[in-house]
């Protein structure tokens, strides 16, 4: 085994190897954490405890019997549904109903649906809807792309941080 | 501990269903509360979260393929409801989801289930001024300390991509706390 202790003049306090991997894993895990740890969440006495019944009630609905009130009652109303169809057939005028189409939708309902997120597409796939017409070269170049936007963009599609090679100043 | 794969099929068979699931509630209900917890900040919220997420997971079992592992796989179903959950309370308040972050971390104090100290304080608005994604992987590395290759398979990302937002989110923090 190699001797690295070659320089004679010098020395360690006792045992001073024998600790020194607990400190400088310390250290490490001093600096990583050199943003507060603890949360300070806390949360009701017997929570967890009680949580498993909470989620069974919900799982399994407590079955109970129905009782019907008036039985009679479903005859008269069976009987007054007919006759309302009747009505209803008779009094509505006859006209084909129109298929509903784009023109039809309000731009407000549009917009809300597009603003609710219940349109599963991607930028790109936006894109493609869009006629290039409609996009002013100027929109590109007096469009002011601000640093959060860019951070956000490399931060979702780079692969490697590394790669970019960059600097931040450090104080 | 019971094996996962174990616990899947027992999840899946009618007759061993109900005593897994409780398996299953016992042994991943602290984990995953206190993941949700500090997406959505409020306990009853993560409360209704978490109850949502075990539901979810008891009814969508049967289409649980074992592409990932069943502790991922949980971890996504809880992040997405409680994003979702985020989204439906701010269209409800009316605000934007920054919004919703600043208002949420200013009445921690307010809260009687906070007991942090200032700087707990001002690290929770300092997580809170972070993008959706960069306040994910910031508390699931450094509160839930899963390893980078857990996160990849939770938030489907790649590991690189994790690692630099890893980077910038405890800057930014860093920076806050110092500025304020």
């Amino acid at each position: 085994m190699k001797d690295w202790k070659k320089n004679k003049g010098f020395k360690t306090p006792e045992g001073y190897f024998d600790g020194l991997n607990e400190k400088v894993l310390q250290r490490l895990s001093e600096e990583e954490r050199s943003v507060p740890g603890n949360e300070g969440f806390s949360l009701p006495e017997d929570y967890f405890k009680s949580f498993n019944d909470r989620i069974k009630d919900r799982i399994e609905p407590q079955e109970t019997k129905v009782v019907r009130l008036h039985p009679y009652r479903r005859y008269w109303v069976a009987a007054a549904s007919i006759a309302a169809i009747f009505l209803l057939a008779v009094l509505i005028p006859w006209k084909g109903a129109e298929a509903p189409s784009f023109g039809t939708l309000a731009n407000a309902d549009i917009e809300a649906y597009l603003d609710a997120g219940d349109l599963d597409l991607s930028t790109y796939e936006l894109a493609e809807y869009l006629a290039e017409e409609s996009l002013m070269e100027s929109d590109l170049l007096e469009e002011r792309v601000e640093e959060e936007n860019i951070l956000e963009y490399l931060d979702d599609t780079i692969e490697d941080i590394d790669e970019l090679n960059f600097e931040y100043d450090e104080e | 501990m019971i094996a996962e794969e174990t616990l899947v099929a027992q999840l899946k068979g009618k007759n061993t269903q109900a005593k897994a699931f409780e398996v299953l509630i016992n042994t991943y209900k602290e984990r995953l509360y206190w993941h949700i917890r500090r997406i959505v900040m409020d306990h009853d919220d993560a409360d209704d979260v978490l109850q949502n997420t075990f539901i979810k997971v008891y009814g969508n079992i049967d289409g649980f393929k074992g592409d990932s592992k069943l502790f991922s796989w949980m971890y996504r179903i809880a992040t997405n409801e409680s994003l979702t959950f985020l989204k439906q309370k701010s269209r409800k308040l009316g605000v934007d989801s920054e919004g919703l972050q600043t208002h949420m971390a200013n009445n921690l104090k307010a809260d009687v289930y906070f007991e942090g100290d200032e700087i707990q304080y001002k690290l929770q608005q300092a997580i809170a001024t972070l993008p959706e994604k960069q306040k994910l992987v910031f508390n699931m590395k450094y509160f839930d300390e899963l390893k980078y290759e857990e996160i990849s398979e939770i938030l489907e990302t790649s590991v690189g991509g994790l690692k630099a937002s890893y980077h910038l989110a405890v800057k930014k923090i860093e920076s806050y706390l110092k500025g304020n």
